[in-house]
């Protein structure tokens, strides 16, 4: 009876713990780390980054009655709800769903945008994009170049969600990002939570260039903020200093600033050094002024991000600031990024650039 | 279908699996993300192959032309007398991979069955309100037919027919499989917000 016992209890540990190490196994990679700052003062409320981004949709559709949104299923709200309820408050005529069809989806956009609508098409899932990509790169991007300034569609906005969320695998997780930096004409924005995505996507909404808004999926709802309720942008083309330092630069956007905002945490504790942490936020076109003027300061400069290594973003910024800030650089521009290889399914914690890896990149550049 | 037959289809992809290379355990591995998955465990549910079955495709519509231009023309080119079956849904009759794919076939006279099984909702949508015409057998320079999805016996015979219409050189053939849907899209929906309760329990009961 008393062999019995222990072999259950044995038993029960082992199911505890096989419980425990697979919600660690499940739990995301980063932690959240909420905006104190708002931008605008006055009222705020709780909400979080799907919440945000329907409202300033709301607040669009409201001011601009030429404003439409358009994409797959968002008549009852789309798959994350972020058009949650705008059907019923502004009819079907202006927010309503369309075939399965990207290429269409992005294709009618830049005709209402050229005919003077504000348009907004959702694409389901950034993954999705590719059906849309001539359209956006030799249609959008083009339009005002090639017919001197006598058209344009700048108009509109093009969202998706994108990234990391922990059970996408190969076609529900990536970072389309870099492909479209690739693109003059186009303006390319990722938000790293509620009040950036609101008032970048309102900046993106009303600025004359087709912008391509890359929303982190993972942060949707796991993001949350006390957002200022009245109507407010961020300017495009500028980065945000969110920590400052002095002993290296550590730069990301999206989910990614969440991880590197934790690993300088740690480098303050573990290194005793203080790094600076910016959010690209806008990455066409970027802020070369801010990120060089840090990394004249700290000498530093480590580049994360989801997509893969090969000619990611994290590419263009190295090259950059190699040549611009060569004499003032004590290490090799580091970047720490996806590996080159299908996003994975079960693989993905090693996939990622999490806090460790970019921790231990962070420490060889410190000790150079 | 036959031995030589191919086959292709979308991300709903677990039975075909099980069909085309008999192998349960392969499939189970698979969505567990296993070494011993017919993928390799890097697929997961979404992308499993086998045995002249080519997957297993998330990007919808992507594998009408994807992979079935190649393995319709290797089986004519060949001349092995085999069939690819190139299946697809509602919501993915819409992208304009499927057209290019249309004309392709008929052009060149391939041994192609267009398979679109029809639960009349793509994801949230339903197909009335996301197609112009709600008559996926299409049947404009290719020739289609209907059929009940739901009737396994009614299904077998409109294979061996399509089978038959072409190996005997008479080119491309559309099928509609009309069928249901009975629970959400995925994972992430529910599927009450499209479809109503009574909706549901009446297509069960049929």
């Amino acid at each position: 009876m008393a062999s019995l016992m222990t072999r259950n209890s044995v038993f029960a540990g082992k199911i505890a713990k096989y419980v425990s190490d697979c919600t660690k196994r499940l739990s995301s990679h980063f932690t959240y780390y909420p905006d104190n700052e708002k931008p605008v003062t006055g009222e705020t409320t709780k909400m979080n980054m799907m919440q945000a981004i329907n409202n300033a949709m709301d607040i669009t559709l409201k001011d601009d009655p030429t404003a439409v949104l358009f994409g797959e299923d968002v008549a009852f709200g789309g798959v994350f709800r972020c058009a949650l309820g705008l059907q019923d408050k502004y009819g079907k005529d202006r927010v309503f769903n369309t075939p399965l069809c990207e290429q269409g989806i992005a294709g009618f956009g830049i005709g209402l945008a050229t005919a003077g609508a504000t348009a907004i098409a959702e694409i389901q899932f950034a993954d999705y994009i590719f059906p849309a990509f001539d359209q956006l790169v030799n249609e959008a991007a083009k339009a005002r170049y090639r017919s001197g300034g006598q058209f344009e569609c700048g108009a509109l906005t093009v969202r998706a969600p994108c990234g990391a969320v922990g059970h996408g695998g190969l076609y529900h997780s990536q970072s389309p990002e870099a492909y479209f930096a690739h693109t003059p004409g186009l303006r390319v924005v990722v938000p790293r939570g509620p009040i950036a995505a609101k008032g970048l996507l309102l900046s993106c909404i009303r600025e004359r260039d087709p912008c391509v808004f890359l929303e982190p999926k993972i942060l949707y709802r796991s993001a949350t903020e006390e957002v200022p309720v009245e109507d407010y942008t961020l300017p495009l083309g500028k980065a945000q200093v969110l920590r400052e330092g002095d002993a290296a630069t550590l730069i990301g956007w999206g989910t990614q600033i969440h991880v590197l905002l934790e690993v300088a945490e740690m480098a303050e504790k573990d290194l005793g050094v203080r790094c600076e942490v910016i959010d690209l936020m806008s990455i066409l076109p970027w802020d070369e002024d801010t990120v060089c003027n840090s990394v004249k300061k700290t000498g530093r400069c480590l580049i994360a991000h989801e997509a893969p290594l090969t000619s990611g973003f994290g590419a263009e910024l190295a090259a950059t600031v190699q040549e611009e800030c060569f004499l003032h650089l004590e290490a090799p521009v580091s970047r720490v990024a996806g590996w080159d290889a299908p996003f994975p399914h079960v693989f993905e914690p090693f996939y990622l650039p999490d806090k460790w890896r970019c921790f231990s990149a962070l420490s060889d550049l410190v000790c150079y | 279908m036959r031995e030589v037959d191919t086959a292709l289809t979308s991300y709903r992809c677990h039975a075909w699996t099980k069909l085309m290379s008999g192998s349960v355990l392969g499939l189970l591995a698979e969505v567990a993300g296993r070494k011993s998955g017919s993928s390799r465990g890097k697929g997961g549910s979404m992308h499993i192959y086998a045995r002249n079955f080519y997957g297993g495709n998330a990007i919808v519509g992507s594998q009408v032309f994807d992979d079935w231009a190649g393995l319709a023309f290797a089986h004519k080119y060949r001349g092995d007398g085999g069939v690819t079956f190139a299946l697809y849904g509602d919501g993915a009759a819409n992208q304009g991979q499927v057209f290019e794919a249309f004309n392709m076939a008929k052009l060149l006279t391939l041994p192609c069955v267009f398979v679109c099984e029809n639960n009349k909702y793509g994801m949230g949508t339903s197909a009335s309100r996301s197609s112009a015409s709600t008559e996926y057998k299409r049947g404009d320079y290719i020739p289609g037919f209907w059929v009940d999805g739901m009737n396994v016996l009614a299904c077998r015979e409109a294979t061996r027919f399509a089978i038959e219409h072409c190996t005997s050189g008479k080119g491309p053939l559309i099928m509609e499989m009309e069928t249901y849907r009975y629970s959400g899209h995925s994972t992430s929906d529910p599927g009450t917000s499209y479809w109503s309760r009574d909706e549901v329990k009446a297509r069960r009961e049929k």
